[in-house]
């Protein structure tokens, strides 16, 4: 195996494009520890670690944020956010230890797309989308579809996802994460992550992503519309709590059966929304 | 002594003396030696859960540069050994009995070499039914797991054995089937508890030379140089004399490394190259192919009158002692001396019996058969409280033994400090606030207790205390200290035993080249077994020195004083004095010897009664000195999800006396963090044989953010009369009772009685939503 560390992302690209099944290294908490154990043994491994700004978090004009895909867990823990984009910090502080998130990046999180992890979640709901680097060219598309199916992206041979992109917040945001699993640290059984705004005491906007339940974070546009207007009561709530519970396909995995997780669902979709809302609520104030 | 320092040792809270070492990285475990010339080893596991081996085909792996040696069950001789039948080789001999039993080792230049070279062994298998469950292994026409167990060299004694079946004994008192008659409440329950898995921090290593006469030196994690001996001797065809057993620091063992690990097939591999060998298993490897906890199925049926008083008792367990006997009969064996529990019951019928079945192994883990049957136990006792409306507590202290009443088999118990744990677990809580404490919103809250019963007393044990020329000594006991702290509590019993500071005392590590006899480190035995041997060899220093003092004094021997900080003087004259450095110099170069004070010992307790209770295979000549506790956890039940959130555990230990009240309370909190993993997480799972959570991302110990900030030791002394300074002991029952109080707090909490571990969020919630 040969080992690169280079300076640009046209050279990481060449690099890349060479032999076969090379690798992208970023923060190396999954490929390293899925080397060590002989699961996969790429022939070149390729260090995105000296490029240049693909660890910085950039504000956008338009208040969104643009973060490069070498961000560690550690820094978005401590990030300073508004609004909706307070989840990212409430995500962050929930993976795994700390040792981890010092090393653990947000890009290195989507592009495995482990479904049981956190950032493919918790991103979805703040609609974020991704941008990627390929030999021929730059594509930006949205994180829910570069999500493909368990550990699948659209991610090509030979392309690396660059930066995240996030959208601003609403004017009265906020967000929660609600994690749920069998030990601090661990992954999720069933995570929640809600992002959305309020216009006085009613919903102007909400997403909400049920991870660790199918092989992609799930959405339901449906339900979410049906809450846009209304002031989140509890029987808001509960019908689109059951309409997720529905929509995510659950299997029976090491940390719960499938039904389990359609029997939490609700509750803790509930859970996540309240907290959101009165997140939201004490911004208004 | 005017002026000097407090001499520090018994009762005193001090570091470890290994606290150093250990914090500082400086600490050398045995995968942290090397030997000149060494090779790095690794082992195959078999894919199965029982095959015939048909074939095997090492040429390939040979080849490989680097390798070595490959060895395969073909190549090692047969010599079996166990616990109490000898059914073990190092590798499988023509038949698999588990997924992840070591098939074939490979020793290589590098571990990358060895662990590549693995792949290349060709194995061909013929595929036998496995026998994966308790029922499965004692159906009728059950597949005999081993064929050929009637050849077996087994410890008289043991009865006839059904098929698969390893033990089978019994305990009865009383006439329990009389005595349901007299209940005014009878409690019948079926209690499952799952493999857990030892998780000891350091995974299994061996190092192993060979030298030109043949004889073995091996540094290995273990919890007795002389069980390594022994073993060693035995799988190897040497005898004891050829095998050198060291321990270096030790990461931990809780009954894990009790017996041999990786120790037989490391020297095999080191008598094969005639170079030094190592071997130190991958976490996985370690979770797949040493040992767990027994899984275990306990039947309870608990009877008492309307006060209260319990009247009968009758307990089943079945353990699962998966491929290889082990220490399951002693397992069954404690299992059904701790089955009654702490209290006066007078009917009680104590049965059970170990099978073998194509898991992995089961060993000894801290408590020994106890959690499984006090899970059982304490859920009935709790069980009836809430049936006859009585306060939990009030119940176990209205049948709590105390000094004098009889344990199940007929002993008197020496000191009993079980009402006293009760009452302070009861203060410490605020018991009757706390009981009816309301719960936050989502959540349910409760509140309950266990009690813990254990032994400290078994087996053979023996200490040098040497006096140095110039006053200060040398302790040599060949008690392993895997973590627990047991150095440091000796060399305290030794210091104040003659009056030193702890200073003054040096420790030997444990060598069977060096160090005398002792069984082991297990069964919470260390304090008090090994502390009466070392009290009673620093007196028989002591009584030379006295003679020594008393020639040169021209006094009587018993006019003789011993003075704080190496002194002796004559009783009543403060200004005739002599040094320890003055007597041992004198001893050394003018007359009598070095001054060696030797004590050797083999529990002496009083043996059971068999007029009173009728013990049919019981595995121990002699056992006893028991200790007790009393555990209450809090809390809190997410009505979401059904997850149990621990808020408190006080946690209430009858030790005797505390030699170091920190270790002490160390211990407890560390069985009490156990005892939650036992509880609420932990489950080595199989699927049809197949490990299916073999790695720390699957099989989910709790971590420090799981744990309780609020678990609260209280240490109890009752001062036994046998026991050094008083001491008895406290290395397992932090654990026993954790699981049963949780189970016992959340049918506090939610009305529903949990029978089955651990207690799951999935498991709870079902509970909850089915009520």
């Amino acid at each position: 195996m040969d080992y690169f560390r280079p300076e640009s992302l046209e050279e990481a690209l060449g690099l890349l494009a060479e032999i076969p099944d090379a690798r992208c290294l970023a923060g190396g908490q999954t490929l390293v520890a899925m080397m060590n154990t002989r699961i996969v043994a790429p022939p070149r491994l390729v260090s995105l670690r000296d490029i240049p700004g693909l660890d910085q978090i950039e504000a956008l004009p338009n208040g969104g944020l643009r973060m490069g895909t070498m961000v560690t867990h550690e820094t978005l823990m401590n990030l300073s956010a508004n609004g909706a984009h307070r989840l990212l910090p409430e995500t962050a502080r929930q993976i795994a230890s700390p040792a981890i998130r010092a090393f653990g990046t947000v890009g290195g999180a989507l592009c495995h797309a482990d479904p049981a992890a956190d950032w493919p979640t918790a991103l979805v709901a703040l609609d974020a989308s991704v941008h990627v680097a390929g030999i021929d060219g730059k594509r930006r598309e949205p994180l829910a579809e570069f999500l493909v199916d368990a550990l699948t992206t659209t991610l090509e041979p030979g392309e690396i996802l660059t930066h995240i992109e996030i959208p601003p917040p609403g004017q009265t945001s906020a967000g929660a994460y609600v994690k749920f699993a069998r030990v601090e640290g661990d992954f999720a059984t069933v995570a929640v992550a809600v992002s959305l705004s309020l216009s006085g005491p009613t919903c102007e906007a909400i997403r909400i992503a049920v991870g660790g339940c199918s092989p992609v974070p799930t959405r339901d546009d449906a339900a979410e519309t049906g809450l846009v207007s209304t002031e989140l009561s509890e029987a808001d709530m509960q019908a689109v709590g059951n309409s997720l519970a529905t929509a995510i396909q659950p299997e029976d995995d090491g940390r719960a059966s499938a039904a389990y997780r359609r029997m939490v669902v609700p509750g803790l979709v509930q859970r996540a929304i309240t907290l959101a809302h009165d997140r939201a609520s004490e911004a208004r104030i | 002594m005017d002026g000097e320092a407090k001499l520090r040792g018994v009762g005193d809270s001090l570091p470890r003396l290994d606290a150093g070492d250990k914090v500082g990285g400086r600490a050398r475990y045995t995968d942290d030696l090397f030997r000149p010339g060494m090779l790095h080893a690794a082992l195959m596991g078999s894919p199965y859960p029982f095959a015939r081996i048909i074939s095997c085909d090492t040429s390939e792996a040979l080849a490989l540069p680097g390798v070595k040696a490959v060895l395969t069950g073909a190549d090692i001789p047969a010599n079996r050994w166990g616990g109490f039948i000898n059914d073990e080789t190092a590798l499988a001999i023509d038949i698999v009995r588990y997924v992840g039993e070591p098939i074939a080792a490979i020793a290589a230049t590098d571990l990358a070499t060895a662990r590549e070279a693995l792949d290349l062994i060709e194995f061909e298998f013929e595929e036998l039914d496995p026998v994966l469950t308790i029922d499965a292994a004692m159906a009728d026409g059950a597949p005999l797991i081993h064929e050929n167990f009637a050849e077996y060299e087994k410890r008289p004694g043991q009865g006839d054995l059904a098929p698969n079946q390893v033990s089978r004994q019994s305990i009865i008192e009383g006439d329990v089937e009389a005595a349901w008659a007299d209940c005014n409440v009878v409690v019948e329950n079926t209690y499952e508890v799952q493999a857990q898995s030892h998780v000891y921090i350091e995974p299994c290593s061996a190092l192993a030379e060979v030298d030109e006469s043949g004889k073995v030196t091996v540094w290995s994690a273990n919890q007795s140089i002389y069980k390594v001996q022994a073993s060693l001797s035995k799988a190897l065809g040497l005898p004891m004399s050829k095998v050198r057993a060291i321990t270096p620091p030790v990461g931990g063992a809780f009954g894990g490394k009790s017996g041999v690990t990786v120790q037989p097939i490391t020297v095999m591999l080191a008598q094969k190259t005639g170079r030094p060998v190592k071997l130190t298993l991958s976490r996985t490897d370690d979770m797949m192919m040493m040992r767990s906890r027994h899984a275990a199925r306990v039947r309870v049926r608990t009877g008492a009158m309307a006060d209260g008083t319990l009247v009968a008792h009758e307990l089943d367990v079945i353990y699962d002692g998966g491929a290889y006997a082990e220490d399951s009969a002693a397992v069954l064996g404690f299992g059904l001396l701790m089955a009654r529990g702490p209290y006066n019951i007078p009917h009680v019928k104590l049965t059970g019996s170990a099978v073998y079945t194509n898991k992995l192994r089961a060993g000894g883990f801290r408590g020994f058969g106890n959690p499984q049957v006090t899970f059982g136990t304490e859920q009935q006792i709790d069980e009836i409280a809430v049936r006859l409306k009585m306060d939990p507590i009030d119940l176990r202290l209205k049948n709590a033994l105390q000094t004098g009443d009889l344990w199940v088999g007929g002993q008197t118990v020496t000191s009993c400090g079980f009402r006293e744990c009760l009452e302070q677990v009861r203060d410490a809580a605020d018991w009757p606030t706390r009981r009816q404490a309301p719960a936050a919103n989502g959540k349910r809250r409760g509140i309950s207790v266990a009690g813990v019963s254990h032994i400290c007393g078994l087996l053979g044990t023996s200490a040098i205390v040497r006096v140095l020329e110039d006053g200060t000594i040398t302790l040599n006991t060949g008690a392993v200290d895997i973590g627990q702290g047991s150095d440091t509590v000796l060399a305290q019993i030794c210091a104040s035993s003659l009056r030193l500071d702890i200073g003054r005392v040096n420790l030997v590590a444990p060598d069977s080249d060096a160090s005398p006899y002792n069984w082991g480190t297990g069964g919470t035995r260390v304090t008090y077994m090994v502390g009466r041997a070392v009290e009673s060899a620093a007196g028989a220093a002591l009584e030379q020195i006295r003679q020594h003092a008393s020639e040169i004094f021209e006094c009587a021997p018993a006019d003789v004083e011993l003075r704080d900080g190496g002194h002796v003087g004559i009783v009543g004259v403060p200004e005739k004095e002599l040094s320890f450095a003055e007597i041992s110099g004198r001893a050394h170069y003018v007359t009598g010897g070095p001054i060696i004070g030797t004590h050797a010992l083999v529990y002496d307790g009083q043996e059971f009664d068999p007029k009173r209770a009728l013990m049919d295979h019981f595995p121990f000549a002699r056992i006893g000195t028991y200790v007790f506790g009393a555990q209450v956890v809090e809390v809190e039940v997410d009505e979401v999800t059904g997850q149990v959130e621990v808020l408190n555990v006080w946690s209430a230990h009858d030790v005797g006396r505390a030699i170091n009240p920190a270790a002490v309370e160390g211990q407890i909190q560390g069985g009490v963090v156990q005892g939650l993993g036992y509880a609420l997480c932990e489950e080595l799972t199989w699927e049809d044989g197949q490990p299916t959570n073999p790695t720390m991302m699957d099989y989910k110990v709790p971590g420090a953010l799981d744990t309780p900030t609020n678990i609260h030791p209280i240490i109890v002394e009752s001062e036994e009369e046998t026991g050094p300074f008083g001491a008895k002991g406290v290395g397992e029952p932090g654990l026993v009772g954790v699981a049963p109080a949780v189970a016992n707090a959340v049918a506090h909490a939610t009305g529903v009685r949990l029978t089955r571990l651990p207690l799951t969020p999935e498991s709870v919630l079902r509970a909850m939503t089915a009520e």
